[in-house]
């Protein structure tokens, strides 16, 4: 840490620190302990358990509910069926997974429970929980593509028509590409969560010293960056559905890469 | 920054329950979307089957209008065709009976032309008799003359004929 | 202390990084709404697109934050 507690503020990293529910950390590392970030997993998989429930009462004339849940599943079916076409059928219940994991992990991270003197944490704020995930997509990728196309799966990185000369090039720039994929995409989810949260504990610590240094100081400062993390919540909110389907929709792509090379 | 400075320390308390988590999502999803998929099938097989159920019994609205159509105008028909029938028999009937009594008029009125000239005829004969013994009369008062009878017979005809 | 001076420089600087991805982001979305509005049949199945642009261009400026955040927090 850069910044000690010293400047009477809020550390804004302290929330995403990992800590063990019961004892401490085994400073060899390596353990398996159950911390706060196993327990914001298991809502998380309650969340979307109780989420899918809702859509098994399988009525004709679905109630909102119902409705919810089918307009989920209909929209990762959706985003299969026009990104990778028929075949895309196997790859939802990975696909929904993911969606819905990132989804409900955000969407608590957010989750207003401080009031109840919890401190939310947000899973998908961890690069190893995205690297994972980044990790199995693109572990995916390759078992699919070099079971379908064996070594034909290399065309992948020459587009069509190019001139003899430039293939070794664009066969490099190409690989690097494909090869940076994984990291782009736990990058992306990991800091646009990790920067959602900064902001708005940012904020919050502005409120707070707003109104230890006075009621003008109060007034000025503290009342603006309540009203802009009233925004940026809104705002962060948007951001967990968006990422959430990024992850989901640049994954579906690079399964597409797989399954149709180009 | 928490995430880099304890990937070593948290790394199997993370990545462990991660995979479990996501393995048991992946089950939910496995299980329940093909059930949310055969909902969302079901129905839409149903809108369309009641969409074509109510085109179907459009059709045999339709069908049954034209079916009532046909036999309204078949049976307006037969009407016409019954009261065209019935007036020609009424007109036929009429004129039967019309001639039936024209022709007992015609014959009747020739009896009585008949019965008219006898009498007629009659009346005829008795004026000559009475001419010619009113003529022999005459002559003989006139003249002391007697007229034989047929004389006087033929001249009276001879008058009448002229007269 | 001058190390730390030059660390909090330095996520400041990284900071522009974010504003220029926000460029970015903002070019990509009104481009988008641009074409959308002239042609609103074809928006629908240009959203995917949009929205790999816009993962695309926004990265950039997220790993300017993540520079920061490194300067800043370690």
């Amino acid at each position: 840490m850069a910044q000690e507690e010293g400047g009477g503020g809020i550390d804004p990293m302290h929330q995403f620190q990992i800590e063990p529910m019961f004892g401490s950390w085994d400073p060899a590392g390596g353990s398996l302990a159950f911390t706060n970030s196993t327990l914001w997993m298991v809502f998380a998989l309650v969340a979307v358990w109780l989420f899918m429930l809702g859509g098994m009462r399988r009525e004709l004339v679905p109630g909102r509910w119902q409705m919810a849940v089918e307009s989920v599943t209909g929209f990762i079916d959706d985003l299969l069926a026009r990104n990778i076409g028929p075949e895309g059928k196997k790859y939802v219940p990975y696909i929904f997974t993911i969606f819905i994991f990132i989804l409900f992990a955000n969407l608590l991270g957010l989750a207003p429970v401080g009031v109840f003197g919890m401190h939310p944490f947000t899973v998908t704020s961890h690069i190893l929980i995205t690297g994972v995930m980044a990790i199995i997509s693109f572990g995916i990728v390759l078992v699919v593509g070099f079971w379908r196309h064996k070594h034909r799966f290399f065309t992948l990185f020459v587009p069509h028509g190019t001139p003899l000369p430039m293939v070794p090039l664009l066969f490099v720039i190409e690989l690097v590409s494909f090869l940076v994929r994984p990291f782009s995409l736990a990058l992306r989810l990991f800091i646009a969560m990790t920067a959602g949260h900064v902001l708005l504990k940012v904020f919050a610590s502005f409120f707070i010293q707003g109104m230890n240094a006075g009621p003008e100081m109060g007034l000025l400062v503290s009342l603006p960056s309540l009203l802009l993390m009233l925004f940026v919540s809104a705002l962060e909110i948007l951001i967990c559905v968006i990422q959430a389907y990024v992850f989901a929709l640049l994954s579906a792509l690079y399964i597409n890469d797989a399954v149709n090379l180009h | 920054m928490p995430q880099l400075d304890q990937i070593t320390i948290s790394f199997v308390s993370q990545v462990v329950p991660l995979l479990i988590v996501l393995a048991l999502i992946y089950l939910l999803a496995r299980t329940m979307l093909p059930k949310v998929q055969a909902t969302m099938d079901a129905r839409a097989r149903r809108v369309a089957g009641d969409l074509e159920a109510a085109d179907k019994a459009h059709e045999r609205a339709d069908e049954i209008e034209e079916d009532y159509r046909a036999q309204i105008n078949e049976a307006r028909g037969e009407a016409n065709t019954v009261t065209v029938e019935a007036k020609a028999k009424a007109a036929s009937d009429a004129e039967a009976r019309v001639a039936a009594s024209d022709e007992r008029l015609d014959a009747e009125l020739a009896a009585a032309e008949a019965a008219l000239a006898k009498q007629r005829d009659a009346a005829l004969a008795e004026i000559e008799i009475v001419a010619v013994d009113a003529a022999r009369d005459i002559v003989s008062r006139i003249s002391g003359l007697s007229v034989a009878e047929t004389e006087a017979r033929n001249a009276v005809k001879e008058a009448m004929a002229n007269g | 202390m001058e190390v730390e001076a030059a660390r909090l420089i330095g996520a400041g600087l990284a900071a522009i990084g974010a504003g220029a991805a926000a460029i970015g982001v903002g070019y990509i979305w009104g481009s988008f709404l641009q074409g959308a509005l002239r042609n609103p049949e074809a928006a629908n199945g240009e959203q995917a697109r949009l929205y790999i642009g816009f993962a695309v261009t926004e990265l950039l400026g997220l790993i300017a934050a993540v520079i920061g955040f490194i300067l800043l927090f370690g």
